[in-house]
């Protein structure tokens, strides 16, 4: 069931547009990602949510009532802000009661579901503290509780994972997770980081300039993303311009700098259009060249695709060995292999040749 | 860089015009007045607190003490009531336009102290600006001038920017999340202002009353210019009893006893710097 | 959030208040009638008279001077405390030393005026320096009041720029004095032109202090005003009042844009009581 929706939504900061005509349902319960990077419009639209800019058009209709036009103060709508923003002249306790005061709510009903919400975010012996007695990860906490507090119909996060080490960003996704699921709030979450996103969300929403470039599950984002926006965005680091040879069933393309490669499903366009096509780089293979590789020309055969090259860089990631690989037909493409045993035996030199292969599943097609 | 370099020229002075003279005061108000130059007898040779005894038990010393309370007290608590939503104002106006109107603020106490006091007398004095619009308009004339009322007005507009800068600067840097995360938390605009805004200031508030009441509570100028005969502040008898009766043993008693009252509100004001 | 009205409308009672005194006064000046609220046409005749009263020219131009001297002496004594406070760190003495320098900004004039008239007189009797009392010991007080005023505007911008510049010069080898003449003194030109501004504001404004510590002979331009006000306001210190203003504002205005241009906020400094 449609627990938010957003029609038409526009957004201006002077003459420019922040948010262009946007349109998007989320549902109740969900934790949903707004993804994008600065100048997306993800902020603004987290704003207009929250009620701290008015929309030149469209309407936001939460359960069924057109909150559009209420002030914050009215909107059972609450956010977690990106600085936590809380009260330096309160304690814990008091921060986390502020909107339940706010609402009237009995004084010892408050101090029950203060405790209660403090128990949830796992701060209750630190319901005395001032937040700059706190640390980063509790300060994030507290704002949680003191968002989810006033019970708000929708809750949005601005970031909430930003201002945290990396360390504490793991383990503390995991608490956003728990308590989303232990209140089941519907949760609005802002981030510029597409493995944060993909990590937590039910669902993304990723932006681009004041519009939805693509609006789904993390696995359809990731494994078939829209456009070449989408999929760049999503870290698919080769992209490669090609022709569409056979349309159907299953597309044949003439990729640029790398020769004929087979695609699996048909091609988004006719015969002799051209088009993207994303080649992850965890989905390439790579094996020292052997002479039949040198001496066959790049091509398809036993339903693998495979082109050869030479090495121009190679760098140890840890989990993984990148290669840099410049093919012979000019196209350079990162490839990224798993080290099995976390052994670097599979570091190759630059300038040895290789062949590069990949299933025809691997090649993402994109429609211009 | 050599830190007794630096340090030892501003030592000496702030020792020497400082705090010395300080201590001077303290021990001219053991000494008595005599006819001569200078007119009164050395310093801590045969100390006497009878100034002391003189100053608890003349009413005019304690009457003194309480018209400056009272001018301190009323104008530093106008300065807050006219300062403060001047200086909020100031601080949510647009960044490019703040700077200017901060300067708005100044500008008229740029032009010198006495020239602003000219201005007040101008208006309120029997024949001034106001009494004419009160005449104009078919009342009777007022007087204003030469009355206490004439003298809490001076010093409130003397003292406004001593008011409105720490409110400015304090208020300038709050962060506006706190005031939206307020909202978001269903507080309406007054309670916003109520719960956080202001709590935010206090540090500012206390700032800005310490600098309007310190230096009002030793104001000779104003009462002098503006009040009547009977306004005689702590400041006016000072001054009397330094040029008038030429006993500065009694001046530095005076003013002894100010430094002590004032003690209070200065360190309240160290502190919340 | 949007602009709330009562706000704007406080500001614009605020500048109200503020500015009709001055620009009554300004309308006065032009007035050619002694009553002053009966504006009986545009004359410059006060102005003439302005000019033509030597008692107060000569006033004014020993108020510049002593100013003027003030003000340099000032900023030196006031930058190296400044320098100090911002860059020494928790120095021995410190809180001695930062307590004595803000004594200055709050204490009423009149005991700062009447405990160094007494260092003066000691001074005179013990080591016959200064020998008796006129625009010497009026710029001495003048340098001791402003200093520390000098030394707030010097440290905050300091504490601005924070000491990284300074750092990254002794790495490439400049001795702490150089580092201090080639990075920090550039660094604190604008300040060091907004203290000195700020001192000689002081200086021309101060009508307590300098009559405490002054002689026969010696009289600057407020003490001549202030003797004139007694009796009354004249129309010819209306003029001058206007002058006044007028100089300031240009002089004001001028900064403000030129530090607009320049990309910076105007900090204006507090004029003196």
């Amino acid at each position: 069931m449609a627990d938010l929706e957003i029609a038409g939504l526009t957004v201006r900061y002077g003459p420019a547009v922040a948010l262009d005509r946007l349109d998007l349902s989320i549902n109740s319960g969900e934790m949903f990602v707004l993804l994008g990077g600065s100048g997306s419009g993800k902020t603004t639209l987290l704003r207009a949510l929250g009620g701290f800019i008015q929309p030149a058009a469209g309407r936001i209709v939460l359960a069924g009532q057109d909150i559009t036009a209420l002030p914050p103060h009215r909107r059972p709508v609450n956010t977690t802000f990106q600085s936590y923003a809380l009260f330096p002249h309160m304690n814990v306790e008091d921060n986390v009661g502020f909107g339940l005061r706010r609402q009237g709510v009995p004084r010892a009903e408050i101090a029950r579901r203060v405790s209660a919400l403090l128990d949830l975010v796992r701060l209750g012996e630190f319901a005395g503290r001032r937040p700059d007695a706190l640390s980063g990860g509790q300060r994030q906490r507290v704002a949680l509780a003191r968002a989810l507090a006033p019970r708000p119909r929708l809750l949005l996060l601005d970031e909430p994972l930003s201002a945290l080490d990396r360390s504490l960003r793991e383990q503390t996704r995991q608490e956003l997770l728990r308590v989303q699921r232990e209140t089941g709030t519907t949760f609005v979450l802002v981030t510029h980081d597409q493995d944060e996103a993909l990590a937590v969300a039910s669902r993304i929403g990723l932006l681009h300039e004041g519009r939805l470039a693509q609006v789904g599950t993390p696995a359809e984002i990731y494994e078939r993303p829209s456009s070449r926006f989408v999929a760049a965005f999503m870290g698919a680091a080769n992209i490669l311009p090609g022709t569409v040879r056979t349309a159907a069933p299953d597309a044949v393309l003439d990729l640029h700098g790398i020769g004929p490669a087979q695609a699996a499903g048909p091609a988004p366009a006719a015969a002799g259009s051209t088009l993207h096509v994303a080649l992850r780089p965890e989905r390439l293979r790579l094996a020292p060249a052997t002479a039949q590789h040198l001496s066959t020309p790049p091509g398809t055969a036993q339903g693998v695709n495979t082109a050869p090259g030479t090495v121009t860089d190679s760098a140890y990631r840890g989990g993984t060995i990148d290669h840099q690989v410049r093919l012979h037909g000019g196209a350079i493409l990162l490839v990224s292999q798993p080290l099995a045993d976390g052994v670097s035996a599979g570091l190759l030199a630059p300038g040895s040749a290789v062949a590069v292969s990949w299933p025809p599943e691997a090649c993402v097609l994109l429609p211009e | 860089m050599n830190r007794s370099a630096v340090l030892a020229p501003v030592w000496l002075w702030l020792l020497l015009f400082v705090a010395l003279p300080v201590v001077i005061v303290a021990a001219l108000s053991f000494s008595s007045s005599i006819p001569g130059v200078p007119p009164y007898t050395p310093l801590l040779q045969s100390p006497d607190p009878a100034n002391y005894a003189a100053l608890t038990e003349d009413a005019f010393y304690l009457d003194a003490a309480l018209k400056s309370l009272a001018v301190a007290g009323v104008s530093s608590v106008l300065c807050l009531l006219i300062g403060y939503p001047i200086a909020l104002a100031i601080a949510r106006a647009p960044e490019r336009w703040r700077s200017l109107l901060l300067l708005g603020v100044m500008l008229p106490f740029w032009t010198g102290f006495l020239l602003r006091i000219t201005a007040w007398i101008g208006l309120l004095r029997d024949e001034g600006w106001i009494n004419a619009g009160l005449q104009a308009m078919g009342l009777s004339a007022l007087r204003l001038l030469y009355t206490d009322f004439a003298m809490y007005v001076g010093v409130t507009y003397a003292y406004l920017p001593f008011m409105i800068l720490p409110l400015y600067a304090r208020l300038s840097r709050r962060d506006p999340a706190l005031e939206e995360a307020a909202a978001d938390l269903g507080a309406d605009p007054w309670t916003i202002f109520r719960t956080v805004t202001l709590p935010l200031s206090v540090p500012g508030i206390v700032a800005g009353l310490a600098l309007v009441f310190i230096p009002a509570m030793g104001e000779y100028v104003i009462p002098e210019l503006l009040g009547g005969p009977g306004a005689q502040t702590i400041g006016r008898a000072l001054w009397n009893e330094f040029f008038s009766n030429r006993d500065w043993p009694m001046a530095a008693t005076v003013a002894n006893a100010l430094l002590l009252a004032l003690l209070v509100p200065m360190v309240a004001l160290r502190a919340r710097q | 959030m949007k602009r709330s009205w009562f706000l704007n409308t406080c500001l614009l009672f605020g500048y109200a208040f503020l500015y009709v005194p001055v620009l009554l006064l300004v309308a006065t000046s032009f007035n050619p009638n002694r009553l002053t609220t009966v504006l009986s046409g545009f004359s410059l005749r006060w102005y003439a008279a302005l000019w033509a009263d030597d008692k107060l020219i000569e006033a004014a131009l020993l108020s510049l001077r002593i100013a003027a001297l003030s003000a340099t002496g000032a900023t030196a004594l006031g930058t190296l405390a400044g320098y100090a406070l911002a860059r020494f760190g928790r120095f021995r003495g410190r809180g001695a030393f930062a307590a004595l320098l803000s004594a200055r900004l709050v204490l009423p004039d009149v005991l700062v005026g009447l405990s160094l008239l007494l260092l003066f007189v000691q001074m005179e009797q013990a080591v016959g320096w200064p020998a008796g009392r006129g625009a010497l010991t009026i710029t001495l007080a003048h340098v001791s009041v402003s200093l520390s005023y000098v030394a707030v505007v010097i440290e905050a911008r300091l504490a601005d720029a924070g000491s990284e510049l300074e750092d990254a010069a002794m790495d490439l080898g400049a001795s702490p004095w150089a580092a201090f003449a080639l990075v920090t003194l550039p660094l604190l030109g604008p300040a060091l032109l907004s203290g000195w501004l700020l001192a000689f504001t002081l200086s021309l404004d101060d009508l307590v202090v300098a009559t405490f510590v002054s002689g026969p002979g010696a009289s600057t331009l407020p003490m001549v005003v202030f003797s004139a006000l007694r009796l009354g306001v004249t129309p010819e210190l209306n003029a001058l009042a206007t002058v006044i203003l007028a100089v300031v504002s240009a002089a004001l205005g001028g900064a403000w844009l030129l530090q607009q241009k320049a990309g910076r906020a105007v900090v204006p400094g507090r004029a003196g009581a």
